[in-house]
This record gives C-alpha cells, sequence and structure tokens, in this order.
C-alpha cells in the first residue's frame, strides 16, 4: 500500500519539554498540623487573601484564581475534619466501617490518614455530596437548621461560579446556568465572568462563612452525642470534651469565641441540665417587650 | 412644666385623634393612606408621620364605610441590626419579624374593635397571637432561635393576606390598608431592601400597603422601583405653603390650653411657626420650652429660645456620625455647607429690602459624587434643607434648589428689620414677592477644594494588623488576610453607660452602682426583670424603678431612629 502523504509544517516552534520531577515537588519533611482544621483553614484563607487583586489595580483574572485557591481550602477542610472525626470517633468508624479503600491506600496510608482514602471520590460541589458526606461519614443526620441550609447554597453558588473558571476559562455553562437559575441567566450563556472586586469579596465571605456554620453545626451535632451520658464534671469529662474540642476550635479568627474548653464545657453543661429541667420551652419575656 | 407631648408614639389613640390639625396637607395624605394603592408617606423626623398614620388608623377603626387599617411599627428594626453581623439567615428572620409585627397589627385592629379573634387563630396554627407575640420579643432581644425553627420561619407573605382576608370577613369591611410606620430602616440598608420586597408582594387586591419614610431615599432595592410602584405622599409642610400659619395655628390650638394661647402674641407665635420650619414636632418644643422658661424680656427670651432649638437640631445632624460613623467625615462636611449655605443666603436676604430671598440653588454637575449626593440627603433627611423642584437655568445650568432651615437662618439676621433682629421680621419677609431666580452656588463655592476633595468614608482600619481599608465593600485585610469585623450600631448603644441617659441624677446611678450590677443600658435592656433589678437599689421602688426604664427606653430609642 502506497504511503499516505502527511504534512510536517511548524506553526510555532516548541522547545524540548523540562524535566518534570514530581517526587521532588512535595514536602516530604511535612509534619501534619495539630491545628483544628478551621483554624488550618483561617490560616491559607488569610495567605490567599493576601494575594488578592486591590480594588485600585485590579485584575479579574487573578480574582479569580483568588476564588480558585479559596475554595481548594474549603475543601482541604472538609476532608481534614471529616479524616479526623472518623479517626477519632467510634460511631463513625461504625458507620463507615463497610466501605472499600484503594489496595494502594490500605497498604501504604498511616492508620491516621485512611479515612482520606474514604474521600477519594467525593468532591465537595453538589448540596448531596456535603448533605450525604456528614449523613454517611459522620453519622449526622435529620433536618439542616436553616443557617446551615442557606450558607450551603450560597456556597454553592460560588461552587458554580468556579466551574466556570476551571473548566471554562470563565464562561458560562449551561450547566453551570440551569443551577444559578436559566431565566435570569440564559441571556448569559457563554459570557465570560467579571468578577469585580467586590463580588470577590463577597464570595470569600461566603465560602468562610460557610465553613464557620458548618463548622459550629457538627460541633453541636457532635459534642451532643458524645456527651450524651456524660456527668457533669469536669474531671471525668475532660479527657473526652477536650479531644473534641481540638477537632473544632477556632483560635484565630477575628470573631471567635472568647470562651476557653472550659468554659465552652461549662456552657454546654449549663444548656443540657436546663433542657433536662424543662426550662428550654420559653423564656419568659421581662419587662421591656414590644407592644403589640 | 407644661403638659403636652411632643412624639406621637406616646400619644394615646384618643389624644391622637383630638390633635390632627385640618390643614390640607394632613388631609390629603390622610385621604391617601386611605385610598386604594401603594403609597409612601414621606417627610423627615418629627414632621408627622407617626402622628397621622395613628390618626388615620383610629379614623378607620370608628368609621364604618372606611376601610380596614392595619397599623404597625418597625421602629425597633435596629434590635435585630447585630444578626446581620453574626448570623447567617439574618434576613430571613428580619422577614418573619415583619410579617409577625404585621399580623400582630391585625389582631391589634380586631381587639380595638372590640372583636373576638379566635377565628383568626382558628385558620391556621401559625396564626397563634401568642406564639407571634413571643417570637417578636424574642427576636428583638437577641434570642428565640427555637421557636423561630419551628414556628417563625414558616411564615410567609400569604399568611399576612390571609390573616387580612378573615380580618375583612369580620369586620365586614370591602378592603384593607396596611400602614407600616418607621419603614425608613435608613441605618441597615439590607433590611430596608428586604422590608420593600415584603412590601411588593403585600400589594394585592383589596389590600394596599402604606409605608412612611424619610425623604431623600431612593434606595429601596434591585426590585423595588419607587417611582413607578407607589405614589409618594409627601408630609413635609413647605414655609412657602399659603395655609401655613393657619395650619400650625390650628395645631397650636388643639396643643394648647386657652390659658396658654392667651399668654404669647400672636407675632411670637407666628415667629415660632416660622422657625419650626413645617416640623410639628420642633414647633410643640419651642412652644414648651416658651411656657417654661419665665425670666427675660420678650426678645430675648425668643431669642434664647430659637438659638437653644437650632442647637438641638444641629445636635441631632451631628449625632448620624455616631450612628454611622463610616459617614462622620461626609456629615460634618455636609454641617460646613450648611452653614455656609445659610451664611450666604442671610446675606442675599438681609440686603435684599423689597424681595424674599430664601432659597438656595446648587449647580447639578455630571461628575457629582455619590458621597456629595449623600452628604446632601442626610441634610434632607435630618430637616436643615428643604428640597424643592430642581429649575433649569438654561443648557447644563441646572440647579437643585433648597430652603435651609428658618430657624438657622433668623439666627444669622437674615430677618433683620434695619440692623436689629424683631420679631416680625419673618413675617415681613414671607409676605414680600419671591426672588426671580434662586441664590446660586456651585458646590466649590461652598465647600473650598480640600473639603471637596476631603470627602471620603471613614472605615476603621483592620483590627488585627490596623491597615487601612480600600473602600466600603472590603471584606478581608489585604495586609494581613484577616476577615474585617462589622461594629454592630446596636451593640454600640448597648454599651453606653447609665450616666449617659438623660434625667438620671448622679445620686441614682451612684446608687445603682453601689447596690447593683447594672453599669449600662444593655444590662437594664435586656434584663429578665429590670425592675427587680434596679430596686436592689437603695431607695428605688417599683415606681423608681419603671421611671428610670421608661428614660432608657426613651434612649434607646432617640439613639436607633
Amino acid at each position: 500500500m502506497a504511503e499516505r502523504f502527511r504534512s510536517a509544517l511548524s506553526l510555532s516552534q516548541v522547545q524540548a519539554s523540562p524535566i518534570f520531577d514530581t517526587v521532588s515537588l512535595f514536602d516530604s519533611t511535612h509534619q501534619e498540623s495539630q491545628a483544628s482544621p478551621l483554624d488550618e483553614f483561617l490560616a491559607r484563607l488569610n495567605a490567599i487573601n493576601r494575594l488578592a487583586p486591590s480594588p485600585a489595580n485590579f485584575d479579574h483574572l487573578q480574582s479569580q484564581l483568588v476564588m480558585l485557591g479559596v475554595i481548594a481550602a474549603v475543601e482541604s477542610y472538609l476532608r481534614a475534619l471529616l479524616r479526623k472525626i472518623i479517626t477519632l470517633d467510634d460511631l463513625c468508624q461504625r458507620a463507615v466501617e463497610s466501605r472499600d479503600v484503594s489496595f494502594g491506600a490500605a497498604l501504604h496510608l498511616s492508620k491516621g490518614m485512611m479515612p482520606e482514602a474514604l474521600l477519594e471520590r467525593v468532591s465537595f460541589v453538589s448540596r448531596e455530596s456535603i448533605v450525604d458526606s456528614m449523613r454517611t461519614f459522620l453519622s449526622v443526620k435529620g433536618n439542616l437548621p436553616e443557617d446551615v441550609d442557606l450558607a450551603i447554597k450560597d456556597y454553592l453558588k460560588v461552587c458554580q461560579i468556579r466551574h466556570c473558571a476551571v473548566h471554562r476559562f470563565g464562561k458560562l455553562g449551561v450547566s453551570n446556568a440551569i443551577a444559578l437559575g436559566l431565566t435570569e441567566h440564559k441571556a448569559l450563556l457563554e459570557k465570560p465572568l467579571q468578577l469585580d472586586y467586590s463580588s470577590l469579596q463577597n464570595a470569600i465571605a461566603i465560602s468562610t462563612g460557610f465553613v464557620k456554620v458548618l463548622n459550629n453545626h457538627l460541633f453541636n451535632e457532635i459534642i451532643t452525642r458524645v456527651m450524651e451520658g456524660c456527668r457533669g464534671r469536669w474531671k471525668d469529662d475532660k479527657k473526652l470534651f477536650v479531644s473534641y474540642y481540638n477537632l473544632f476550635c477556632d483560635t484565630t479568627s477575628a470573631a471567635r469565641s472568647r470562651l476557653s474548653c472550659r468554659e465552652v464545657y461549662d456552657e454546654f453543661i449549663k444548656q443540657k441540665s436546663n433542657f433536662e429541667s424543662g426550662a428550654h420551652t420559653r423564656r419568659q419575656p421581662g419587662k421591656l417587650v414590644p407592644q403589640a | 412644666m407644661s403638659e403636652f407631648e411632643e412624639r406621637a408614639d406616646q400619644l394615646s389613640l384618643d389624644q391622637i385623634e383630638l390633635s390632627l390639625v385640618d390643614g390640607k396637607i394632613f388631609q390629603h395624605a390622610q385621604q391617601k393612606l386611605l385610598s386604594p394603592g401603594a403609597k409612601l408617606l414621606i417627610g423627615p423626623r418629627g414632621a408627622g408621620k407617626t402622628h397621622i398614620m395613628r390618626h388615620t388608623y383610629a379614623y378607620a377603626l370608628k368609621n364604618k364605610s372606611s376601610p380596614l387599617a392595619v397599623y404597625a411599627t418597625f421602629n425597633r428594626y435596629l434590635n435585630l441590626e447585630p444578626l446581620l453581623k453574626k448570623s447567617p439567615n439574618a434576613l430571613k428572620k428580619f422577614h418573619s419579624w415583619v410579617l409577625a409585627r404585621l399580623l400582630l397589627g391585625v389582631y391589634q385592629c380586631l381587639a380595638d374593635m372590640g372583636l373576638a379573634f379566635e377565628q383568626l387563630e382558628e385558620q391556621d396554627p401559625l396564626l397563634s397571637l401568642q406564639k407571634l407575640g413571643d417570637l417578636v420579643s424574642l427576636l428583638e432581644r437577641a434570642g428565640g432561635d427555637e421557636l423561630y425553627e419551628q414556628f417563625g420561619n414558616k411564615l410567609t407573605v400569604d399568611h399576612v393576606i390571609k390573616a387580612v382576608f378573615v380580618a375583612l370577613k369580620l369586620t365586614g369591611r370591602n378592603r384593607a390598608v396596611l400602614l407600616l410606620d418607621d419603614a425608613a430602616l435608613s441605618l441597615a440598608s439590607p433590611y430596608l431592601i428586604a422590608f420593600f420586597e415584603v412590601f411588593r408582594l403585600l400589594k394585592a387586591e383589596k389590600i394596599s400597603p402604606k409605608a412612611s419614610v424619610y425623604p431623600g431615599s431612593t434606595q429601596y432595592g434591585p426590585t423595588f422601583h419607587a417611582s413607578h410602584e407607589v405614589e409618594e405622599v409627601p408630609l413635609w409642610l413647605s414655609v412657602e405653603d399659603a395655609d401655613y400659619l393657619q395650619i400650625m395655628g390650628d395645631i397650636a390650638d388643639r396643643r394648647l390650653s386657652l390659658v396658654e394661647l392667651k399668654s404669647i402674641t400672636p407675632e411670637t407665635l407666628d415667629l415660632f411657626k416660622y422657625v419650626s420650619f413645617g416640623i410639628p414636632r420642633v414647633f410643640l418644643r419651642l412652644l414648651r420650652e416658651y411656657f417654661d422658661t419665665t425670666s427675660g424680656s420678650s426678645q430675648k427670651k425668643v431669642n434664647k429660645i430659637i438659638e437653644r432649638q437650632a442647637e438641638l437640631i444641629g445636635a441631632e445632624y451631628d449625632s448620624l456620625s455616631l450612628k454611622l460613623p463610616q459617614f462622620s467625615s461626609i456629615i460634618s462636611a455636609g454641617r460646613k455647607l450648611f452653614d455656609k449655605a445659610v451664611a450666604d443666603v442671610s446675606a442675599a436676604q438681609a440686603a435684599d429690602a423689597g424681595l424674599r430671598n430664601i432659597i438656595l440653588g446648587i449647580k447639578q454637575q455630571d461628575d457629582r459624587s455619590p458621597l456629595v449626593e449623600r452628604m446632601l440627603r442626610f441634610l434632607v433627611e435630618i430637616g436643615l434643607l428643604y428640597p424643592l423642584q430642581a429649575v433649569s437655568h438654561g443648557a447644563n445650568r441646572k440647579y437643585d434648589r433648597y430652603v435651609p432651615h428658618f430657624a438657622f437662618l433668623y439666627q444669622q439676621g437674615a430677618f433683620k428689620e434695619g440692623r436689629s433682629v424683631s420679631i416680625k421680621g419673618v413675617a415681613i419677609v414671607m409676605q414680600r414677592p419671591i426672588a426671580r431666580h434662586p441664590i446660586r452656588r456651585d458646590l466649590s463655592t461652598l465647600l473650598d477644594e480640600a473639603e471637596l476633595s476631603g470627602l471620603r468614608l471613614d472605615l476603621p482600619p483592620c483590627q488585627s494588623c490596623g491597615a487601612k481599608r480600600l473602600n466600603d465593600s472590603q471584606r478581608f485585610c489585604h495586609e494581613c488576610g484577616q476577615e474585617l469585623v462589622a461594629a454592630s450600631l446596636f451593640e454600640e448603644c448597648m454599651k453606653l453607660p447609665l450616666e449617659k441617659v438623660p434625667g438620671i441624677s448622679q445620686a441614682m446611678i451612684a446608687r445603682i452602682h453601689k447596690d447593683t450590677k447594672l453599669r449600662n443600658i444593655g444590662h437594664i435592656y435586656s434584663s429578665q426583670n429590670a425592675s427587680s433589678d434596679l430596686q436592689r437599689a437603695y431607695y428605688v421602688g417599683p415606681v423608681r424603678a419603671g421611671d428610670i426604664i421608661n428614660k432608657i427606653t426613651l434612649t434607646v430609642n432617640e439613639f436607633l431612629s
């Protein structure tokens, strides 16, 4: 058979690829941080925020990249938190015991890191994946409180924008438009994203809010469950309470609770005993109530 | 001390009914409140918005041919303001609070008509009077999470509409007006936007919402366009109104005793009418001072009283920068602009013996910044400048026109007769023909260059590293990356020490300090039983405690209104 003609034109000259040694890319001396996942998230967030473009000299592309960084930090927070809870909590361990992990993970990951393998195929970009992860990995069930629900909704909007930025260089795709509301967005299909200064700030605020709301929620759900049969004596409960408190504590943000671990414990015991004595039903309105 | 109250929300319905004057502007406003269609009742603080709304309410209660009127006030919206800083569902809670207040208004209306409201309660478990009342009072005291989760967040605008229809059936009226008082919500703009979304949805067949707001405000949110969704009803009486003296005179007739009326000369009364600049609350304050002061010759006494009122109004304006610290530079520049305007108008009026020359024209420029607009808006909102229609003096020479407050013009000698200030001066000037042109000024002649270029937002620095903020949409510090924490106005108010509450004596405060742990407004405001807490102090019984609580409530309302 006669050989087929193939053209050999060169439109641009290409250099040889440089050597890209992925082994040296990761820091092998890194020690897993002892800080809570929330503290870790906040430290990363602060570092990313410093890269945000200034309003005087604003760069849309840089703005999108900053947003991607923030979402990476959120995802990393979720993975770290789930892993640490599963490692610590018996009930969570039982909930996931029948799940499979890859052979490679089983062979090479340390025990504390093993739960990461469970999360390998989970992405936290849809409502189902976020809510299902809480249910299947943490056994946190029941209806979401309204603030958590709203925080998730807002965060998912940011995720849609992220999708446009990562996969389509900022242009609005059909599936994103559907998720964001087709009626309002149909005229904007395939139009490029203009993430201006205040929208970027808002997107970061929404992501941060999501992390903090979820952190509060999961702390309450899990600590209530764990401390169910507690006696209310710090001496007896200290070890258990502190181990969970350390998973969730906020020691960095400006608007953190100023209570110490012990004070949070006391508040917990107070709320619990108030509930048990039936005092939770209704606070008596005092003197300065409004006129109907 | 003279026995009359200048705040309409402190008057009983019976007093309200007797005290509304028949001036055209008030009649017109009342008619608009009762007629179908959404309306905005617009006037600065003290113009009589609450008064006319409550009067309309009382009138409609008794008048079978009137529509059903439901009254609800939203003056406590700032109690919910801290939520904006710490709760992701703040707007939803605010939404429920608005609806619950409206539903309570429906109940109140049935109660005031002497009707049983079981039928309304039976409609829906969400219409429980007890729960609605608890929800409102708990949300206003930064609590109620539980009740909100299981009850409050299920409330929708439809519940209000349904309740109004039940009330229509019970009362036999064929349509309803909803009087939404204190809806200016000027200190928490996210709530203002949320409020007008509800307002828009309340428009239904047979239901017309009416809201009272401040002049100058235009930002009601992206879904609400004031100009074509509602009719605006102005309630600020112009000093140039043909019936001005008569209408203000009616207010005096209705609120003063015969003895009091006889003890003041008509000239002095007219002067007070003018320098109160169309604001009944100021007029009543002037009169009260007049009857409370016994010393001094007439002219001197009157001048002193007007001076004090001007100071009070000025102080009210200046206090805006306490409430809105981010605008403090703009507010103080506004004061300078106003002072210059008063000086210029006074000089022009004093120099012109034949004409009335009281209008200031400020040239419109295309590049006028939003900060300048905001500055002028503050002056109008407080009532220092009365806005008139803009006029054109040729291409690119359009002028915004304002009348500066008469108390200030008077003090600056605008109404001198010959060389001296006289009581009759204002009335004489007001009878002269009006000058053909306003006193025209550029912004740059009212404020110098440094003042103009110094117009900026005063944003607090980053609380972690002290870096200056870049602009007001910044949420994270560009230097250290920390989230920027916004201060809550309500919480600032709660931190005010008891010493700042007017009318509580030093001795009393010393006793409270000695015998109780109450130190600031917040301690008393949020106490479960403030009265008994206060009674731990020596020589404080239920009556004194009640008195202190009232004074604190008043201070809080003033601060947050």
